[in-house]
């Protein structure tokens, strides 16, 4: 059994924030890990240490004294942290996950007295049915959600663009005469039987 | 496996931005005070054990600088370490969805192939041609501009290998032209014990 429903997500593009910044942590975690590995292998800590810096940092750090904590600096990381705190929670709720069933009724007419809705197997099997009508075309599975989207297998290879064209055009043409809504439809290759192709 | 990365890398990313916004407002409160007060940065460092810290990063890292044996354990962490870098941006950038091959698109509508299925159509292709016992095809949709087709086609003897090239060219080229591939044949004399013969 095919399973036709799918969980669909919707991205804000602000997500990328976040995601930059775990693929900084990233390549950091790759780069010191590297200079671990080069330390742990007796490579020169000299050398090390002039591509990575990492005694200089461990060492500006290490060095830090509470009377290096000036009313500036307080000032600047009292700030900073105080904008970091909005950003990162922005980030952080942008980051959560919103899923939503991609495949659901489609309304044709919503009023006080009645509704019409044309239930999503009804425009899959439409497109089907329109898809396999084409010679070249031995098999076709449609899936409705924000768009209509078909895909085929094909017995020939030949032409193969004039056919993907053709099955778009069945379907729309289908579409038109159920007297259903246009929508966008993708046609996919999926399959290619080549025991079942034709002596061309 | 790519699911599990994906969802791995976006609960990392989940958990980094909450503590880095925890860090945030423990940073803006500690800094209401000066010197070593309730509310100060040291004492903040002080609860986040930080000199105890340095106290045990310090030596470590001078045993590592040391002269002696390699540190295997060191070894294995920075391997470690390396590798969860890596799933983790594997994580990030590797795409959700199969590349397809696009013959066309316009907004949500596309015309597309995936690529074992476009593979099979153009060695069916060239394999139609006289003198071609066997055909290995490799298709990489574009990222940018325009993506290849990769043809290996086995021909048998008395055929010479410029004109099956030529031929296999012209056969994938209705194909290659319309999916916007860049084609590459290459023949090679098949070896005996090939599956087909002609």
């Amino acid at each position: 059994m095919k399973i036709r429903q799918r969980i669909r997500e919707r991205t804000s593009p602000v997500a990328y924030a976040g995601r930059t910044l775990l693929a900084l942590l990233a390549l950091a975690l790759v780069w010191y890990g590297l200079m671990l590995v080069l330390l742990a292998a007796k490579v020169s800590p000299d050398k090390v240490d002039a591509i990575s810096r990492y005694r200089a940092a461990f060492n500006y750090f290490a060095g830090l004294q509470p009377g290096d904590v000036t009313s500036r600096v307080r000032l600047i990381a009292g700030l900073s942290g105080f904008a970091v705190f909005p950003v990162c929670c922005f980030l952080a709720w942008k980051e959560l996950p919103r899923p939503y069933l991609a495949r659901g009724d489609l309304s044709l007419l919503e009023d006080e007295r009645a509704t019409i809705t044309v239930k999503p197997r009804a425009i899959e099997r439409a497109a089907e049915a329109a898809v396999v009508a084409h010679p070249a075309v031995i098999g076709a599975a449609a899936r409705y959600g924000d768009h209509l989207s078909v895909d085929i297998d094909v017995r020939r290879g030949r032409d193969l663009a004039e056919t993907m064209r053709e099955a778009q055009l069945l379907v729309v043409e289908a579409l038109g005469r159920l007297e259903l809504p246009a929508l966008p439809v993708s046609v996919t290759l999926a399959g290619f039987d080549r025991r079942r192709r034709e002596i061309e | 496996m790519l699911l599990l990365l994906r969802a791995i890398a976006r609960l990392t990313t989940f958990v980094l931005l909450i503590a880095l916004a925890a860090l945030g407002l423990a940073t803006a409160v500690f800094s209401i005070q000066g010197d070593t007060r309730a509310l100060s940065l040291p004492r903040l460092a002080d609860h986040f054990q930080l000199p105890e810290l340095r106290d045990e990063v310090g030596p470590y890292l001078d045993r590592l600088e040391g002269d002696g044996p390699t540190a295997w354990i060191s070894v294995g962490a920075g391997a470690g370490a390396i590798a969860v870098g890596v799933l983790l941006l594997a994580g990030v950038f590797m795409p959700r969805r199969e590349r397809l091959v696009v013959l066309e698109e316009q907004d949500e509508a596309r015309l597309a192939a995936r690529r074992r299925p476009f593979a099979q159509v153009a060695a069916a292709l060239a394999e139609q041609e006289r003198g071609v016992t066997q055909t290995r095809v490799r298709v990489r949709p574009a990222r940018l501009g325009r993506g290849r087709l990769r043809v290996a086609t086995y021909y048998s003897h008395g055929r010479s290998r410029e004109e099956i090239e030529r031929r296999v060219s012209a056969a994938v080229a209705p194909l290659a032209d319309a999916f916007r591939l860049r084609k590459q044949v290459r023949a090679r004399l098949g070896e005996r014990g090939s599956a087909r013969v002609q």
